[in-house]
């Protein structure tokens, strides 16, 4: 398994980010605004991240 | 031939990413797909078509109900089936069709207006548990145990902004807050365990975190829980059940249930489970 870190900037407040293996559509926080980012897209070790909401105002399950 | 599976959800959580891994030793091949970008409704679905079948796990009560009813109609296999996750997706229409089926569930009231509320309070007394028709997650669940709170207790409900939101049940408290919670695959009952309240909090759902102890396979759960999938179809639910003095009832049925809490105090491996269901369903 690999443990190569994945590097990525948040989109809200620009800081570079390095962070352990992650998959497409997981989320975690920024250490720096702290707001929830999702990864949207992963090229070449480089994680495209979007902001969303900590827990959608609908869910139920 | 590997198969290919969609998880639709907004995001990847704890159970998608076990679902994921667990995938190629069964033959299939599963990823996300998120379910706020399929701008489903074109015939064919084109952006689904490419999956051999859809897993919906949004944790919306409304994306995973509108998802399965527009994927099945283009003919696109989804679990679970729409009109599952429909009924899931509604506590009041959910005890209906378990009542129409001579499925226990616990006595409640619909309320949705302070004469509803006033008239539930009458009927079945204190203490009673205020739900939200919609919703999850232990999220207002609110247990009234005076009537000389209850009023200002509504006044919450009246102030939410949409109706939807404040179409609520009201329900006798049943089991002192404890609940079983099944994980069901396909048709049978992989894990179950007893989550009961702890700390500082009455409410006992799994997602809340709270204490579980392991519960043995009870053959009165097994028969309840076999009715309910019976007239669900099988799938894979979380379906929550009290013990009551006159047997159990079901609480709610998740039609995408978290299964950390349950896998971890059972040791079932639930990813296996699921993905062997699905390989089973397409072969």
């Amino acid at each position: 398994m690999s443990t190569a870190t994945l590097t990525g900037a948040c989109p809200e407040c620009e800081t570079d980010l390095t962070v352990p293996p992650i998959a497409q559509g997981e989320t975690f926080s920024c250490p720096e605004c702290m707001l929830t980012l999702r990864v949207e897209d992963i090229q070449d070790g480089r994680l495209t991240l979007q902001m969303v909401q900590v827990t959608l105002r609908d869910w139920g399950q | 031939m590997t198969r290919n599976v969609a998880i639709v959800a907004d995001r990847i959580s704890w159970e998608e990413r076990r679902l994921i891994e667990a995938a190629p030793e069964l033959g299939l091949h599963v990823e996300w797909v998120n379910d706020e970008s399929l701008c489903l409704g074109a015939p064919g679905a084109p952006s689904v078509q490419d999956f051999d079948a859809l897993l919906v796990r949004s944790r919306s009560y409304t994306r995973g109900g509108l998802v399965a009813t527009l994927a099945e109609a283009a003919g696109i296999p989804v679990l679970n089936s729409a009109r599952a996750i429909n009924a899931c997706e509604n506590k009041a229409v959910l005890r209906s069709v378990l009542s129409s089926a001579e499925i226990p569930v616990p006595d409640f009231r619909l309320v949705l207006s302070r004469r509803d509320f006033e008239k539930a309070l009458d009927e079945l007394g204190v203490p009673v548990v205020l739900k939200p028709i919609f919703g999850g997650m232990g999220k207002r669940v609110t247990l009234i145990r005076h009537t000389d709170t209850a009023q200002s207790v509504y006044d919450y409900v009246e102030d939410l902004g949409h109706a939807f939101e404040q179409a609520c049940l009201v329900e006798p408290y049943l089991s002192g807050g404890s609940s079983v919670r099944c994980l069901v695959v396909g048709r049978d009952i992989v894990a179950a365990a007893e989550f009961a309240s702890a700390g500082a909090d009455w409410r006992s759902n799994a997602a809340l975190g709270n204490r579980s102890s392991t519960l043995a396979y009870d053959p009165d759960v097994v028969k309840i829980v076999d009715a309910v999938v019976s007239e669900l179809g099988a799938g894979i639910y979380g379906v929550d059940l009290f013990r009551t003095d006159d047997g159990y009832v079901v609480n709610e049925v998740n039609h995408a249930p978290a299964f950390r809490g349950v896998a971890s105090v059972t040791g079932a491996d639930i990813p296996t489970a699921v993905g062997s269901f699905v390989q089973e369903l397409l072969s």
